[in-house]
């Protein structure tokens, strides 16, 4: 009795201890290895394909069987069962024999509306606008040509300086102004002969005094000056030199009772009203360059607009450059000559297919556009540029101000390759180009047979 | 000898245990000591030459100053490979040592043979050593964040420069702080060049006047009043007015001409190479503390973070650092999960004791073992400067099964003679019955202990990756077994003869023995009349594993499950800074989304630190991860698609069902509308023509059932479906049978390659999941990226770019390829201005000018650096921005002609766009690209490797891919190291085969007994290879060290077995009785029979022992698993086996020797 309720006891705490010990392991269990989750997972995965394997059926035959699995957004991938693209996670799909035909024949890239989300990508269109080619270049001030007068001494001999009454550079002129007097002992001789001339009443003299007359008329004395000199007792003992224009003197040449033999040149007169404003072009811009292109001047910060209105025709050994000249108005006289300023010239180009910069892929041997066929379907295109890092010619409004705007947006020409009105892709260019890479579809473009002239980004322009 | 030392002990008890303890002792100081690391330190002896360049090519850096170097140090003794990276602007020359160099030996002969092949490179080169320490030292990353807006990245980036990196320098074992991120501030000189051509001032002077007015002077001692001065002439540059102010000339009269009448002087940021994004929600400025060679990771980060807090109250107010990366939590987690992995081992083996001796002291006293085997380990790995991590700790948890056996054995033993003395005996008598029984099995188990602590030794062998990783686990596992085998001859039978006393149970009492006996004895007696049938049915069980043994996968080492992911997807190169920001931060955003996330830290590019060879176009990001406890259960695989499907018909239901409802659609319409992705069974349905609307009405049923209920409040919801087809739906969920979604957490691989891989999916640039400390080591290996890869070498790199990209098309459409992104060689672009000297002859400038000018005004040139009391920023001189961002406005940059005149760029040279190396990679001196393979998820690397070179060599053979002679290709990366393992495996296995038949050869005297023995190892692998193959573990080193554990015990087992059976037959023998096969087959029953209490204490000890690593998933549990699976399973095997098969081999052997 006693033995038996002992082997009772210890059978039920062995059985207690087994039951809590196997409560315990499966607890501690991961689910993998607890026996239903196993057998779950046994009936899930790969288990009866090893089955199947082991009683000859290998495991390609059992899954591949002839049904390939592809993804319609990446034609090159093609497995063997389904799951998802390694490239988009899209759900692989049976491949039908229509698309084992002609898949890959297309070379865009199909992109999620996920992908192009978190690519960022966005979209131009191709349009024909007016654009303009921007030349920056120094310029310098300089006064009109065609404005400048010289005063020289044109009395004959030597002449002494009497009197300068415009008396230093840069002093303002007007026309008739008186600007030096001269002393000429030729001049007070004249003056004697003619008044003798005249006294003697000669009439067979009358063509000495002709010439005489001349001579003082020449020298810059009017007609009822040289009249008064016939009864006159004093002899003018200076010649009065009158500006000729009313300007600014630019270059004083003597000084106050200096002596100048006849064709000194003693003063230069410019009107700088209208001032000519230089600037310097390399020769390999002038194609761009032509008469009437507006530029815009900007001097000591302040902008000013014109047109180009002379191309000097010779190239300036020295600098290797070719002047441009534009005239410009300066009453306020603000502009002075030899002033340093930057120009900047725009070279319209009107109603030219453009596409935004960013838009354009340059590889180093070719230029590639995305072109957007909606539907997430992008495929490159190969296009030819023409001119390059144009402006758009709708400048901000502002004034003087506007001319250092320089967040402008700015394009390319398209010569070929695109059509108006098609969609390209302008950001996130980079991520689809690689994309298109780990794809192969650059690969698949036309094979590459360019010359060199069309690898270099100047052939072009 | 084993007999004199166990008398020795009984003779001297006092002296024992006062030994005894005192080694416990030494042994819990040992624990408290002793360093922690995640993992053994397992990079390679590594020595960096960094140089930079500033501007230069790559191709330039290559030719110059990479290749040069790259050579004379293959020359260096012991050296391994040396790699070559040239960047743009950057050579990188990586040296790598033969395992076991010293590492301050190999660096101070690199600095020698650097002396020597600084003649060969440019003079202004510096070639510098990088730090001691390797990649795998990135313990700790933190952010510097500003929390109330208060400063720009700028000045973030330059407290963190030149603060927070020199205090955290200062911490013992910190090799290098290196920043990433936020702006490096410089002033930037920004010439008009316009200016500069009228006041006539070359733009080199413009350099040199700068340079000239940067300086403080020191006038010596001056005397004055009795008082000594200091005279000192200050003028450095100390703010932008100081550098404005600079004068470039004076003219005659005196009037100055100053930095800022041809110049704008403003503060700004330099170029970047790498970007640095938190969580998605802007730059932040982040370092890397990069630990000392051999220092120990913990200590490391803990004393950078007691740094960081006594830093902290000093920082700008609002400015705090915050780690991103901290490895401490992953070694801590390892730890415990080792330790307690321990403990419960300890436990169990304790109770086993318990439940077959019936006798609490008697099972303490086996148990005592336990500990004091582990304490003594610990003392040795001390000595030797072992540190504790996952292989150390998990070497002791392999061993705790086996430790415990010798003693088991021993009091059970003991028991037996107690119990035939009776229960009334004196003390003498039981300290001889303790004496006798310690004699009779001690000498077999000790060397049975012996043979599993040799077996194990020929893991030494292992070398490289596999060595640096099981030595510490052989190290431990060896002193844990050998103190063990120690003890039981010493301090056991002491302890036996103590404690072991009182009411023993006889053996026939035990109701665990008498089940055991029970189930045993009919089994063996139908054993003992099939023989043959038996021996064929064994031999028959192991040719049929042979089938499980082929469809193992096979893996180099099993993930380590680090919490933490590196994510580091990869684009083509040429990725200009301000795309790599925004794709980054869309990146990061969407990583953050994860509840599994913790945080994000984003890097695309370099850090500044040369152990980091990271290209622009490669984001590194690391994303920690909350504890896998709280990871949320979601819908996964197909569940997950279903849900999805929800989604996607709700936005149907709004966007298109509204218009085009009864309009046929195509599935990729509809996809490309809604931007969801479609089912295979919805798609099915839409090619065969169903309109949309029945569709959707069809497709509840086709969902589980708490997603039907939701659709129906999705449909109702949404408003734009009529009523009554609301109501057909509800209609159509009522009557479908559904099976519930199954809801559970993800594992991680699921986790990355399934959700994370699903959700992120940037065109251009494949996801790539990987852990930092796994990545690292193989980066600091191979040299690349990922787990796996081809290396493909050769000479020229743009044969080497074709070769590469037609892999990596061929590679794509392999099954299993998760992502493929070969390394373009030449995919850089580059904008050449090729100038031309017959030109710059007529102008008459030369060559330097012209590539001067190049430098200073389109790049920007570093003149000099001011020196503002702890800050030093540089100073940059360049055109401005708006007459360089274009190649139509380069050509007007100008150039000084010796007339004077300037020249542009234009009329000297051609400006041509071309592609070439973005880096040139080379390894000893032959140029290489890589191209690195992820693989997805439960694919293991040999299986993939061996479908990929197929399909590799496939294409060879049908002329799609060409190999020039001078090029070759491998598997590099963790298939490496696989192979190298194999190839080491196939000597490794032979000699622990023959160092167990030598040991046993020695202990039995005969070679019957070492055959039968040997014979039953095989079917030890049986087992193993079945659980193996069931638990989906792939054959990897860890299996494979596993397996030689599996020999030394098997063996054991088998010897215990032979000792009865020797021993009941010897006992007939004397007796006289063994005369007949009836006679043998009692002798045989009896010794395997009644006997089975030990054998089955032996086997459930060490097999119980193991299991408790197999129901865990803490951090580093699953090397741990690999390695017991087959221990465990080949235990469980080889325990049938031996009490079946081994009887019958005795059987079969012994008739002859009575019948004779």
């Amino acid at each position: 009795m006693n033995k038996k309720k002992n082997t009772r006891l210890i059978s039920t705490a062995v059985i207690t201890a087994i039951l809590g010990a196997s409560i315990f392991v499966y607890s501690h269990t991961p689910n993998k290895l607890r026996f239903y989750d196993a057998l779950h997972l046994w009936m899930h995965k790969p288990a009866v394909a090893r089955v199947m394997s082991w009683i000859g059926l290998s495991e390609k035959t059992v899954l591949a069987g002839k049904k390939v699995y592809w993804c319609p957004m990446h034609p090159q991938v093609n497995r063997d069962k389904p799951g998802p693209c390694p490239i988009c996670n899209m759900q692989l799909v049976e491949m039908t024999g229509a698309e084992a035909g002609n898949k890959g024949d297309d070379n865009s890239i199909l992109f999620t509306p996920r992908q192009l989300q978190q690519a960022g990508v966005r979209y131009a269109t191709v349009k024909r606008m007016t654009l303009t080619r921007e030349i920056e270049t120094t310029g310098i001030v300089d006064a009109d040509e065609r404005l400048l007068k010289t005063i020289s001494a044109w009395a004959p001999g030597k002449s002494r300086i009497e009197r300068l009454f415009a008396n230093f550079t840069g002093a303002t002129v007007r026309k008739g102004q008186p600007l030096i007097s001269i002393y000429n002992p030729d001049f007070i001789n004249t003056q004697e002969e003619y008044r003798l001339l005249f006294k003697s009443g000669a009439k067979r003299l009358s063509p000495l005094l002709k010439s005489v007359e001349a001579r003082l008329m020449r020298w810059g004395i009017s007609k009822a000056a040289i009249k008064k000199f016939r009864n006159n007792e004093n002899i003018m003992e200076n010649i009065t030199i009158y500006s000729p224009i009313s300007g600014t003197v630019i270059e004083r040449m003597v000084s106050q009772g200096q002596y100048v033999t006849e064709g000194t040149p003693l003063m230069k007169l410019a009107d700088l009203s209208r001032v000519w404003i230089y600037g310097e072009i390399y020769e390999n811009e002038l194609p761009l360059i032509k008469a009437g292109m507006p530029i815009d001047v900007s001097v000591q910060g302040k902008t000013i607009k014109g047109k180009i209105n002379f191309i000097d025709p010779v190239v300036q050994i020295d600098s290797r450059t070719v002047r441009v000249r534009f005239e410009v108005s300066n009453k306020n006289g603000l502009l002075k000559p030899g002033m340093f300023a930057s120009a900047r010239i725009r070279a319209d180009a009107k109603d030219i297919l453009a596409i935004p910069e960013s838009a354009a892929i340059f590889t180093g041997r070719r230029v590639i556009v995305f072109v957007s066929e909606g539907d997430g379907a992008i495929f490159p295109v190969e296009v030819t540029l023409g001119r390059k890092w144009l402006y758009a010619t709708e400048r901000a409004k502002g004034g003087k101000g506007d001319f250092l705007l320089k967040s402008e947006e700015r394009y390319h020409e398209i010569l070929s390759g695109l059509d108006e009105d098609e969609e390209v892709v302008t950001s996130a260019n980079f991520l689809i180009a690689a994309e298109a890479q780990f794809q192969g579809a650059l690969k698949k473009m036309a094979p590459e047979k360019f010359s060199d002239s069309k690898q270099d980004p100047d052939a072009g322009r | 000898m084993i007999r004199f030392i166990i008398g020795w002990c009984l003779n001297n008890r006092l002296l024992v245990c006062a030994v005894s303890i005192i080694v416990a002792l030494m042994g819990a100081w040992s624990l408290s000591r002793i360093s922690l690391d995640a993992v053994p330190d397992l990079s390679d002896v590594q020595v960096i030459i960094s140089s930079e360049w500033m501007g230069r090519d790559s191709q330039t850096i290559e030719d110059q100053v990479t290749y040069p170097l790259a050579t004379s140090m293959l020359a260096v003794p012991k050296v391994r490979d040396v790699r070559g990276y040239s960047f743009f602007g950057q050579s990188f020359v990586y040296v790598i040592f033969e395992d076991g160099t010293d590492i301050y030996w190999a660096r101070s002969r690199v600095m020698e043979y650097l002396n020597q092949a600084q003649t060969d490179i440019p003079k202004d080169v510096t070639p510098t050593l990088g730090p001691d320490a390797t990649g795998l030292g990135w313990v700790f990353i933190y952010t510097v964040e500003d929390t109330k807006n208060r400063y720009n990245l700028g000045e973030i980036r330059a407290l963190q420069d030149w603060y927070i990196r020199y205090q955290l320098l200062s911490v013992p074992g910190v090799s290098e702080v290196a920043s990433f991120g936020g702006d490096v501030r410089q002033y930037q000189v920004t010439v008009d060049p316009a200016k500069l051509l009228f006041y006539k001032i070359p733009l080199q002077n413009v350099a040199d006047a700068i340079r000239k007015s940067n300086n403080d002077v020191g006038g010596e001692i001056m005397e004055l009043g009795g008082t000594e001065f200091m005279v000192r002439g200050r003028g450095y540059i100390k703010g932008i007015k100081d550098l404005e102010n600079v004068v470039l000339r004076s003219t005659l009269d005196g009037t100055p001409t100053l930095l800022k009448d041809v110049a704008l002087v403003t503060m700004g940021a330099q170029t970047k190479r790498g970007v640095a994004d938190k969580d998605g929600k802007g730059e932040v400025v982040a370092g890397i503390v990069v630990a000392r060679y051999g220092a120990n990771a913990l200590d490391v980060i803990n004393g950078v973070k007691e740094k960081i807090r006594k830093i902290s109250p000093g920082l700008p107010e609002g400015i705090v650092v915050k780690p991103a990366y901290d490895r401490s939590g992953l070694i801590n987690r390892a730890i415990k999960t080792l330790k307690s992995k321990l403990i419960e081992e300890m436990i169990i083996v304790a109770l086993v004791t318990m439940l077959f001796l019936w006798h609490a002291r008697s099972a303490l006293v086996a148990s005592i073992t336990l500990p004091l085997g582990v304490l003594t380990a610990f003392i040795i790995m001390k000595f030797m400067g072992l540190g504790a991590n996952i292989m150390s700790l998990g070497g002791i948890a392999v061993a705790i099964g086996a430790m415990v056996d010798a003693a088991v054995v021993m009091v059970e033993n003991t028991h037996k003679h107690l119990e035939r003395l009776g229960p009334e005996t004196d003390e003498r008598e039981r300290w001889s019955a303790v004496y006798n029984a310690s004699m009779e099995v001690g000498p077999a188990l000790f060397f049975s202990l012996i043979i599993i602590t040799v077996s194990f030794l020929p893991v030494f062998a292992l070398e490289d990756q596999a060595g640096r990783l099981f030595k510490p686990l052989a190290y431990t596992k060896t002193f844990a077994m050998g103190a063990s085998a120690i003890l039981a001859i010493t301090l056991i039978p002491v302890l036996i003869g103590l404690f072991v006393k009182g009411n023993i149970p006889p053996e026939t009492k035990n109701p665990v023995s008498r089940l055991l006996i029970a189930i045993y004895k009919p089994i063996i007696h139908l054993a003992l009349r099939f023989r043959k049938s038996v021996m064929a049915l064994a031999i028959l069980a192991l040719l049929f594993t042979y089938i499980p043994y082929l469809k193992l996968g096979s893996e180099f080492m099993p993930p380590l499950q680090e919490g933490v992911i590196l994510y580091m997807p990869t684009t083509v190169p040429g990725l200009p800074v301000a795309e790599a920001t925004r794709v980054l931060q869309v990146e990061d955003r969407l990583l953050k989304q994860f509840p599994e996330v913790k945080s994000v830290l984003g890097k695309i590019g370099r850090a500044n630190t040369p152990t980091d060879p990271a290209p622009l176009n490669m984001v590194e990001t690391h994303i920690s991860l909350i504890p896998e406890d709280d990871w949320p259960e979601r819908i996964v695989e197909d569940g997950y698609i279903q849900s999805l499907t929800l989604k996607m018909i709700d936005r149907m239901l709004s966007e298109i069902a509204l218009k085009d409802f009864p309009k046929k659609e195509t599935a990729l319409q509809i996809e490309r509308k809604s931007g969801w992705t479609l089912n295979n069974w919805i798609r099915e349905e839409l090619t065969n023509g169903k309109p949309l609307s029945a569709i959707l009405l069809a497709l509840p049923g086709k969902l589980g059932k708490t997603v039907s209920a939701d659709l129906i409040s999705y449909m109702k919801s949404s408003g734009h479906l009529p009523d009554e087809h609301i109501e057909k739906a509800v209609e159509a969920l009522k009557d479908f049978p559904v099976p519930p979604v199954a809801m559970r957490k993800t594992t991680f691989e699921e986790l990355t390659k399934k959700e994370m891989n699903r959700i992120i999916s940037i065109p251009g640039m494949p996801n790539w999941w990987l852990m930092p400390i796994e990545t690292r080591i193989g980066m600091l290996t191979t040299g690349m990226k990922g787990l796996l890869g081809l290396k493909i070498r050769g000479e020229d790199l743009a044969e080497l770019e074709k070769i590469s990209l037609d892999v990596e098309k061929i590679l794509s459409s392999v099954p299993g390829t998760l992502a493929v992104s070969a390394e373009r060689a030449m995919g850089g672009r580059y904008l050449d201005i090729d100038l031309n000297r017959a030109r710059l002859a007529r102008y008459g400038i030369t060559m330097e000018d012209a590539q001067n000018v190049i430098e200073a005004a389109i790049g920007g040139k570093t003149i000099t650096h001011t020196i503002e009391g702890r800050y030093r920023f540089p100073v940059n001189l360049r055109y401005p921005r708006e007459l360089r961002d274009d190649p139509e406005k380069l050509k007007r940059v100008l150039l000084t002609a010796s007339s004077g005149a300037l020249i542009p760029l234009t009329a000297v040279s051609k400006i041509v766009m071309r592609d070439g190396p973005p880096m040139i990679k080379s390894e000893n001196g032959l140029l290489l690209t890589n191209v690195p393979v992820d693989i997805e998820a439960g694919l293991d690397i040999g299986t993939y490797v061996k479908r990929a070179q197929a399909a590799i060599d496939k294409a060879i053979e049908a002329g799609q891919l060409e190999l020039p002679t001078g090029y070759y290709m491998e598997w590099s990366g963790q298939f490496q190291f696989m192979e190298e393992v194999d190839k080491k495996m196939k000597v490794i296995i032979p000699v622990t085969l023959a160092v167990i038949f030598l040991l046993l050869f020695i202990n039995f005297g005969n070679l019957t007994d070492t055959l039968i023995i040997m014979l039953g190892l095989p079917f030890s692998v049986i087992g193993g290879i079945w659980l193996v193959y069931w638990l989906d573990y792939n054959m990897s080193v860890a299996v494979a060290v596993g397996f030689i554990a599996l020999a030394g015990l098997s063996a054991e087992t088998g010897v215990v077995m032979l000792v009865y059976l020797n021993m009941a037959f010897e006992n007939k023998k004397k007796e006289g009785r063994m005369r007949n096969w009836q006679d043998l087959k009692e002798s045989v029953v009896e010794g395997a029979v009644m006997r089975i209490r030990p054998k089955a204490l032996v086997v459930s000890c060490l097999m119980l022992g193991l299991l408790p690593v197999m129901w865990t998933t803490g951090v580093g549990s699953r090397p741990m698993q690999r390695m017991v699976a087959p221990m465990i399973g080949g235990l469980i095997s080889s325990t049938i086996l031996t009490l079946i098969v081994i009887p019958v081999i005795y059987s079969f052997v012994k008739k002859t020797d009575a019948t004779d």
